[in-house]
């Protein structure tokens, strides 16, 4: 008796238990959403996945983050993991902007609605919404002030972010927008140095060998501001060459203040990541259209005058 | 014989498919591919000559944004301020009266008058940007899919602003004098400062 009592109160505990593992993998199919960054080696997209995953657990999602390492067949292999453990919605910082275009096509076919966060895909329809930084006009507001601060002639470096980032394009387009306006001041050396401070060290202490008589550096990212900001200190050139960054990174806000860095477009992640979250969370309850393909965000010039005003990746 | 011809064909093809399987470009025609598809430049002095002209007259008075502003309305920036991007910069078109500081290579310096006048920077050579366009309002994010025709459009305001509207007054200013002016200003609502506020000009009017 005492043995099929204690049979019987077995089989319960484990239909209870099946039951219950039947309703988490239910719950989890409605309030999961993942955060794909392209790389947690830059302290600004650590930022970005973090306050999405912030944001999207504060509207009630489960919420993981996957680093790609900067590499599309990681990237690809995350999205077919995603999709095979069912998340509801996918907020993309994507590698590459013509190869990142397959996963998001790839995940919007199993029915997963993809936000673009501050790098976009070269597809105008596949992601639901792409929320980026206004880079270029951004990067317009620097050119102006680094024409200012170069009273209009001298010659300079610019160092370029990943080739294959849009981004890279609309921060140097935006720059020359301004700057090929003044014959006398000269791009000696144009070169990509990947938005890594090293690789941008390294860059700049090779183009200095061949052109020592510089007066500026414009950056695509505060890391390689940094990191030519560095090579210009081991030349000696530090006090002479002006250096201009584009993030609003804590390390060169710091850098404006002290007088070492000239200027800045900072950035809001924030923003992006929770402006992408809510988008998600509104699709996800229901609204299916509606969204804009495109959703710029303000980039804004901090310089000395007004860095006073500002924290690394936002606002006092 | 046979051998030298055979090696011959051999080589023009391994150059042939060489040559046309590598390409090579220069770093910098690499982002100024694809361009607009607009025509931007008939596009901004079709808005110049029809709808800028007309916007004129509700420019809001300077004295009395700050005014709004320094009270801490909020309201005022839905009201009189647009901007296509989402964040802090705001943008208006503003008209007042000011008097000629002093005229420089690039900026003709003012004092715009007020309960308590400021230091303003009438801006003459460093037209760049978005403000002339977003201050206008008449711009909507979603009939522009290319975000490059509305950068083309800012260029092409702004070029008509430096080749034709400072042209118009900047030889004739001259420190003392007072001006009615109309211009477009970007605002900072998380940070206003008024003082060395900077204002494209639109419409400059010497008063007499």
């Amino acid at each position: 008796m005492l043995r099929r009592i204690r049979q019987t109160i077995l089989i319960l505990t484990v239909c209870v238990a099946f039951v219950q593992c039947g309703r988490k993998e239910d719950a989890g199919k409605e309030k999961k959403i993942a955060i794909v960054v392209s790389t947690m080696n830059n302290p600004w997209f650590v930022f970005l996945g973090q306050q999405a995953a912030k944001k999207a657990r504060e509207l009630g999602y489960e919420a993981k983050l996957f680093d790609s390492q900067n590499n599309t067949a990681l990237e690809s292999d995350h999205f077919d993991n995603i999709i095979v453990q069912h998340f509801s919605a996918i907020l993309f910082n994507p590698t590459d902007a013509d190869g990142s275009v397959v996963n998001v096509k790839k995940a919007v076919a199993a029915g997963i609605p993809v936000f673009c966060m501050d790098r976009e895909v070269n597809s105008a329809n596949a992601p639901t919404s792409q929320i980026l930084s206004d880079s270029y006009s951004g990067a317009v507001a620097l050119g102006k002030r680094f024409v200012q601060e170069l009273h209009k002639k001298g010659n300079y470096v610019e160092l370029l972010g990943l080739v294959g980032d849009n981004n890279t394009w609309a921060r140097s387009n935006g720059f020359h927008s301004v700057v090929d306006h003044y014959p006398e001041l000269k791009m000696v050396a144009q070169q990509s140095a990947d938005f890594d401070r090293n690789q941008a060290m390294k860059v700049l202490e090779s183009v200095l060998q061949a052109h020592p008589d510089i007066d500026g550096v414009f950056c695509g990212n505060d890391a390689m501001a940094m990191g030519a900001y560095q090579a210009l200190v081991s030349a000696g050139m530090a006090d002479k060459v002006k250096v201009f960054g584009f993030d609003g990174s804590d390390d060169v806000i710091a850098a404006i203040r002290d007088g070492k860095i000239y200027a800045t477009g900072m950035q809001f992640p924030q923003i992006i990541a929770e402006t992408a979250a809510s988008f998600a969370d509104e699709y996800l309850k229901g609204k299916k259209d509606g969204f804009p393909k495109k959703v710029p965000v303000a980039v804004e010039l901090v310089t000395k005058e007004n860095v006073s005003d500002y924290a690394g990746y936002g606002k006092k | 014989m046979n051998k030298w011809i055979k090696n011959g064909l051999i080589a023009v093809l391994i150059i042939f498919l060489g040559y046309n399987s590598i390409y090579l470009e220069k770093l910098n025609d690499r982002g100024t591919k694809g361009g607009t598809r607009i025509d931007a430049a008939a596009l901004a002095r079709k808005i110049w000559q029809n709808k800028v002209a007309a916007k004129l007259d509700s420019a809001v008075v300077i004295d009395s944004l700050k005014t709004f502003i320094e009270a801490n309305n909020k309201q005022v920036f839905d009201k009189y301020t647009h901007a296509l991007d989402i964040g802090n910069y705001r943008y208006a078109l503003v008209k007042g009266l000011a008097t000629v500081a002093s005229v420089n290579e690039d900026d003709v310096r003012l004092l715009v008058k007020d309960k308590e006048p400021f230091k303003a920077v009438l801006v003459t050579e460093f037209v760049y940007g978005n403000t002339l366009r977003d201050a206008l309002g008449i711009f909507n994010l979603k009939d522009f899919p290319n975000t490059e025709d509305l950068n083309s459009i800012s260029e092409q305001l702004n070029k008509i602003v430096r080749k034709e509207v400072v042209p118009s007054f900047r030889t004739r200013l001259k420190p003392g004098m007072h001006i009615a002016f109309v211009g477009a200003i970007q605002i900072n609502k998380a940070h206003v400062h008024f003082d060395g506020l900077e204002i494209v000009p639109v419409r400059i009017k010497i008063v007499e």
